[in-house]
């Protein structure tokens, strides 16, 4: 698997977008918490400070606002993209379009150009030579006494 | 011998190149169902509303991997075509998901 630059590049941005986003919807629901709670005699010495006048705006936690939902959308899409199309290789399942593409070079069998799935048959000893054998037979023979 | 070993005979398939291909793309469906997690974590969806999100997400995965990985020939690379693609995307990564989705959910929620 051999990762483009773009991607790359695609994979980086969305990530830190993405953690972006984290960050802001984690503020987000602190920030209004805080700010729903302040009336609560429990936590009203924890954290005044982030009583905002605003605060009877902010529903509860469970809302975002819409920007953070777009910008974790965005991310998550692009980095979902990203992940994809880096360079995932995949092979034909089908005997024949797989020596096909052996053969001719087109897939490649451990980073290098294959011979085809027939090599066993085609790349194989010729016949023996029965004479030169059996003179070295009997020059051993003779050298043996 | 029924019509699928005959179709078998006819054109052979190379089995190990078959296994490799649905490793890779179970690779894809984990990476990508814990990224979908993290985006419902963080929305902070629950209970129907995050798996519907989980399903359109792994939709949307899957049109990817037909259009990019596979170049939009899916039946070359799987023995299902793109049915077989989606179905594995959407029973693969279901644990990844939930896994990620609890787990950001609780973290960004306090």
């Amino acid at each position: 698997m051999a990762r483009s630059l773009p991607s790359k590049l695609l994979i980086a941005f969305s990530s830190i977008l993405l953690a972006h986003a984290c960050y802001s919807a984690h503020e987000h629901s602190l920030l209004s918490t805080t700010t729903t709670t302040t009336h609560d005699p429990l936590s009203s010495s924890s954290s005044p400070s982030f009583s905002s006048p605003h605060s009877s705006t902010i529903p509860s936690g469970s809302t975002l606002p819409l920007d953070i939902t777009l910008e974790t959308l965005l991310s998550v899409s692009l980095l979902l993209v990203g992940i994809v199309s880096s360079g995932w290789e995949l092979k034909p399942i089908s005997l024949r379009s797989y020596a096909g593409g052996v053969e001719s070079g087109r897939i490649l069998v451990d980073g290098k150009k294959g011979k085809g799935l027939f090599v066993g048959l085609e790349e194989r000893a010729g016949f023996a030579d029965v004479r030169k054998q059996r003179k070295e037979f009997t020059d051993w023979m003779k050298t043996q006494g | 011998m029924n019509a699928e070993e005959r179709d078998l005979q006819l054109y052979p398939i190379v089995p190990e190149n078959l296994i490799a291909n649905s490793k890779t793309i179970s690779d894809l469906q984990s990476l990508s169902s814990s990224l979908l997690g993290i985006a419902a974590g963080i929305l902070g969806l629950e209970s129907y509303t995050g798996f519907l999100f989980y399903l359109l997400g792994t939709l949307f995965v899957s049109t990817l991997i037909v259009t990019f990985v596979m170049g939009g020939k899916p039946e070359v690379y799987s023995r299902g075509g793109w049915k077989d693609v989606i179905a594995a995307d959407v029973t693969g990564g279901v644990m990844g998901f939930v896994l990620t989705w609890t787990l950001f959910f609780g973290l960004v929620r306090v």
